[in-house]
């Protein structure tokens, strides 16, 4: 038994009834091993590689032209709220604490965001969407969204970030 | 039910030996314990097919399980190359941003 | 250092008196950490219960740090390392190698908790378990950990060197036990993790010194998780191992088939460690095909061992009970088993709650994708607290009940209480796990403060439900929480005021071994159970794709 040495040779075969439920597992684990490169192909919701390096500086700059450049058609509890052509890159950065700047979408439309951070790392949640991705300092990481329900979703931080990590909260509005 | 942590022997009953199985079991105490290396008492006939045979070879197979410093350095190295150094790799080869 | 042996009277092995005290030193540390960490369980468990929002910011930041390292951190590695110097030396009836070498590495993970502990209740290391760079804590809070992982990893080679001296001295015969072999696994797990916590925590105290000038957060994150989620795999390797362990101890289990048994473990040797890379998933800085492959274990190979072990450990019961004369209908050896024993009840609970929620939860949401719906809420805590706490602990608890009267020779104060334990635990983290993933569902944050939003910029309006379920996670927290404090108490009044076991053969019942009469003893129950498993598996894991689908477009 399990905490006795094996003498002899152990190394025999396999029960046809184990064997059935080794099959099966593995069928099993293989098509789970397929499902991921087969959402990549035909599903509509993965994770890119379309990432680059950056500094908090030359970001900040990138977001401040995007604020800029607006249009803004609104300011909401003291943020911008910008509203941007989908033929246009869009911005947003966090930042202790709070996502700068809040943005107006239109449903159906494909955006390019841009996310990255000033400071530490923080967690991308729109809530209650339940859409989660990270935001780390010196990476931009560029999602192409496409907005399906509309209203207003929040941008809550859930990447713990010191004391005020649950005042963190933004707001994407989409029509 | 037997007292099995307190050492109720209330329903102590005779140990397995050869021949001897009773309809309905309950937890037994281990008895015969022998001194020495011998361990827990295996009732009734040893597993015939695992005894080897003089002149037997030890399958590859079981032989290359029985080789835990083999077996550390394949489990060390395969995560090594495909999660850390390939993940290194990756973030190395991330392009700076225009 | 001549080696002292006794003979238990118990088993007839022959015990290294040097592995036993280390054995009985880390268990006790380990039991302080686990009263510790459910101490600080109690303070965020009613913070996080929105009705009660017990302790202010700053404190339950501090108190969820604290509870997380000594819960995942210290609870665990402590105990693991106290199983290793059991299914060594003590097992193979050899000398442990290095005596000396072995209370040093003792001492080195009590002082590394001992300045983890400090730091955090210092104020100086409100950071998580965690710590990602940038976040930074006092320079000693990493040190700490340094500490700890060095002590461990020499624990870990005290047990390998001791499996040298066992064949060199030839004190065993032929193959090593699977216990030994599943600890071997383990520990061989062990090596790669401590030695990601030694390449991470290095630079990342040089750099709360001042030294190093930056730590990449993304490749903080990368090798971390090398130590941080594959320190929980040492916990599923030694778990499964205390369940065939714990098999024999209760019912007299036999593996049907060790090539099978070890084969598993050898799938768990070469590609457990892959799904460091889960927590990486919605990451910008690693690739799909990264992080496909190694979310997937390696197409999902260490997967496969666990379903293995799901069914050869079940299997090996039902043999024993069958052959014991349980023959009736497909479940009698099942009904008629030693439930009221805490040793098998506890094995039993682990295996099925393992199994049923947290490994379905845990493949599902580490795929790649279905992470998106997950990441960073409380799905993933609930996740994690059904594979470490109603898995790991309860496995962990159930050994206990034998450790109390075979390595530290006392009667269990209260076998009735002890059953209660673990019944009132593995019931409370049911509901507690049950109300906390549902609440994540609604996309409820982990490690935040407050769900209301009160002090947030903007008020994000929160579903009625979500609040309930938060109240459910509350009241089987509790009873978990009931069931840990019992746990504690029970241990600690055991090694204080138990009745002495006599040094004589069966004053501890060990379960006999049945009769072997070479006949097939069909698994018919077994395989009814883990079909049933499959079903779950299949019906959870396509319903998050659909959840998936249902949320924004995104790549």
């Amino acid at each position: 038994m399990s905490l006795q040495p094996l003498t002899g040779i152990w190394w025999k075969k396999v029960d046809s009834s184990e064997k059935v439920w080794l099959g099966i597992a593995l069928v099993w684990c293989l098509i789970l091993f397929a499902m991921m490169p087969l959402w990549h192909l035909k599903g509509g919701q993965n994770p890119s590689f379309n990432t680059f390096r950056t500094t908090p500086a030359d970001f900040l700059k990138k977001v401040e032209a995007f604020v800029e450049a607006g249009p803004k058609i609104a300011e909401d509890k003291g943020l911008p709220v910008i509203a941007p052509d989908p033929q246009k890159e869009v911005y947003m950065l966090g930042r202790l604490w709070q996502w700068y700047p809040a943005l107006k979408l239109k449903k159906g439309q494909t955006y390019r965001l841009h996310l990255s951070s000033m400071d530490l790392v923080h967690g991308f949640s729109l809530f209650p969407l339940n859409l989660n991705f990270m935001v780390l300092p010196g990476y931009e990481y560029v999602l192409t969204i496409t907005p399906t329900t509309t209203g207003e979703v929040f941008v809550v931080c859930n990447e713990f970030c010191g004391i005020g990590h649950h005042q963190m909260v933004g707001k994407i509005t989409v029509e | 039910m037997s007292g099995i942590i307190r050492g109720d022997r209330s329903e102590a009953l005779a140990p397995y030996d050869a021949g001897h199985t009773p309809a309905r079991a309950r937890v037994l105490p281990s008895a015969q314990v022998r001194t020495g290396l011998k361990r827990f008492r295996m009732g009734g006939q040893a597993m015939a097919d695992k005894e080897q045979r003089p002149g037997e070879k030890i399958p590859l197979a079981q032989a290359f399980f029985d080789n835990i410093f083999l077996l550390m350095v394949l489990g060390i190295a395969v995560p090594v190359i495909f999660y850390t150094i390939w993940g290194l790799f990756e973030i190395a080869s991330i392009p700076v941003g225009k | 250092m001549e080696a002292v042996f006794r003979t238990c009277a118990q088993t007839g092995l022959k015990v290294d008196r040097q592995a036993e005290r280390l054995i009985k030193v880390h268990a006790v540390a380990g039991v302080f950490a686990i009263l510790f960490g459910g101490i600080a369980a109690v303070l965020v468990l009613l913070t996080r219960w929105p009705a009660v929002h017990l302790l202010d910011p700053t404190s339950f930041y501090r108190a969820l740090t604290f509870h997380g390292i000594n819960m995942l951190i210290f609870w665990i590695i402590f105990f693991e390392i106290a199983v290793l110097y059991f299914a060594g030396p003590i097992v193979l009836s050899c000398r442990l190698a290095w005596p000396r070498l072995g209370w040093a590495g003792f001492g080195l993970m009590v002082a590394g908790s001992l300045l983890i502990n400090i730091a955090i209740l210092a104020g100086r290391a409100d950071v998580m378990m965690t710590s990602y760079a940038p976040l930074q804590a006092v320079s000693y809070f990493y040190l700490g950990w340094i500490l700890f992982a060095v002590g461990a990893l020499i624990g870990v080679c005290n047990f390998f060197a001791s499996l040298v001296v066992a064949r060199s001295e030839r004190t065993y015969e032929g193959s090593i036990p699977l216990v030994t072999f599943g600890a071997a696994t383990a520990g061989i797990i062990a090596v790669f993790t401590l030695a990601h916590g030694a390449i991470i925590y290095i630079p990342t105290w040089l750099w709360s010194l001042g030294i190093i000038a930056n730590i990449d957060p993304g490749i903080y994150r990368l090798v971390w998780w090398g130590l941080g989620h594959a320190s929980q795999q040492i916990n599923v390797a030694a778990m499964v191992s205390i369940w065939y362990l714990l098999a024999t101890l209760t019912v007299g289990a036999t593996p049907i088939n060790e090539k099978v048994c070890r084969s598993a473990f050898l799938l768990y040797i070469l590609f457990i460690n892959l799904a460091s890379a889960h927590h990486l998933l919605v990451d910008p800085q690693l690739s799909p095909a990264w992080k496909i492959w190694n979310t997937s274990y390696g197409m999902y190979l260490a997967v496969l061992a666990s379903m293995i072990h799901g069914m050869t450990v079940p299997a090996s019961i039902e043999v024993a009970q069958r052959r014991k004369g349980l023959t009736k209908g497909l479940f009698e050896w099942l009904a008629k088993a030693p439930w009221g024993n805490p040793g098998f009840a506890g094995m039993a609970l682990s295996l099925v709650l393992f199994g049923f929620i947290g490994g379905i939860t845990g493949v599902t949401f580490g795929a790649e994708q279905i992470n998106i719906i997950s990441h960073n809420t409380l799905r993933i805590t609930g996740h994690f607290h059904a594979t470490v706490v109603a898995g790991t602990t309860i496995a962990f608890m159930a050994l206990t009940y034998y450790v109390l009267p075979l390595i530290f020779r006392r009667y269990v104060i209260s076998q009735k209480l002890a059953t209660l334990q673990i019944y009132l635990f593995a019931t409370g983290m049911i509901i507690f796990i049950g109300g906390m993933t549902t609440a994540g569902s609604y996309a409820i944050p982990r490690r935040y403060w407050d769900v209301q939003f009160a002090t947030s910029q903007f008020q994000p309006p929160v579903e009625a439900a979500a609040f309930l379920f938060l109240g459910i996670m509350g009241v089987g927290g509790l009873f978990a929480l009931a069931g840990g404090a019992l746990y504690v108490l029970l241990t600690v009044g055991t090694v204080l005021f138990g009745r002495r076991v006599p040094d004589t053969p069966g004053a501890v019942p060990l379960a006999a071994l049945p009769q072997d009469k070479g006949q097939h003893v069909p698994i018919s129950g077994t395989l009814v159970l883990v079909f049933v498993f499959l079903a779950s598996f299949i019906i959870y894991y396509f319903l998050n794709w659909k959840w998936l689908a249902d949320i924004w477009l995104v790549k």
